[in-house]
């Protein structure tokens, strides 16, 4: 069922909320008001498909995506704090990890990571940001 | 030994033919996936992608500005899948498997292609164009 994506999400988003020492979390689609100077992690949910993992009638599917977590620190204070923050979540979602979640109606599922890696740094005055990428799979009906 | 020799290779010609003519359908299908997941509004950004050998030097880059907005999707598509086709057909996909060295560059040098990826602001989401086509294809 399509609500699998529900779970995913659920599933990457409690994981870094669960990162010991993570700053705040601007969770998509929830207003928030980042204070200058406080760094935050911004997730994006990227869904990239869903193809049938057998064949026949009903089949289980794969669902593949990319997590996107955006690390801002201040801007003009050097790269030290941003990296700090994007191998906090790169050793939270290392390759092959993977992440169990159980949804309210008793169902789990469990979120394998494929990769996590993190590109160069940008400025968004008055953020220095950098962004991890985490590829995930789940197979799941 | 003679006619041995040239069978062989004769064979590894025919191998590295059809391994050549899938690696371009491979690429081709790549090229359309990122023209398929990139926004289009003046069409710069699609008209600024440019794939080649890795590590290639320079490639396309066009700017938004003073461009009217509200381009034709298919039609700027149409132009993207045009140039990328003609790097594809440029690179000697034949020679590179012989060296051995097939690794491959997908490039947008658009000035606001880290704006289309990222988003404008930490406020704006971005369409993260190659960060899906890394996870299909990477």
């Amino acid at each position: 069922m399509a609500t699998v994506y529900d779970d995913i999400r659920a599933a990457l988003e409690v994981k870094l909320s669960n990162i010991v020492g993570i700053p705040d979390i601007a969770y998509e689609n929830v207003s928030y008001s980042p204070t200058t100077g406080v760094p935050f992690v911004q997730p994006k949910f990227v869904p990239v498909s869903r193809r049938p993992a057998t064949r026949g009638l009903n089949p289980q599917m794969r669902y593949d995506g990319v997590m996107r977590f955006f690390c801002y620190t201040p801007e003009g204070q050097g790269p030290a704090a941003a990296d700090a923050l994007a191998n906090k979540v790169i050793d939270a979602f290392d390759a092959t990890t993977d992440i169990s979640f159980t949804n309210a109606g008793g169902q789990t599922i469990i979120v394998s990571v494929d990769y996590a890696e993190r590109d160069s740094a940008f400025i968004d005055t008055p953020w220095y940001y950098v962004a991890v990428n985490v590829g995930w799979y789940v197979y799941a009906f | 030994m003679a006619s041995i020799q040239a069978t062989m290779n004769a064979i590894k010609g025919q191998i590295e033919e059809q391994v050549a003519e899938e690696l371009e359908d491979r690429l081709q299908f790549v090229a359309n996936y990122a023209l398929f997941v990139s926004p289009v509004d003046t069409g710069a950004y699609i008209e600024s992608f440019s794939i080649g050998r890795a590590g290639f030097g320079g490639g396309r880059s066009k700017k938004s500005d003073n461009k009217p907005k509200g381009a034709n999707p298919d039609a700027i598509r149409e132009v993207g899948r045009q140039n990328l086709y003609q790097d594809i057909q440029g690179m000697n996909i034949k020679e590179m498997i012989a060296s051995g060295n097939v690794k491959f560059t997908l490039r947008n040098r658009a000035p606001h292609a880290r704006d289309v990826e990222n988003g404008e602001s930490w406020q704006k989401d971005g369409y993260h164009v190659f960060a899906k086509v890394r996870r299909k294809f990477g």
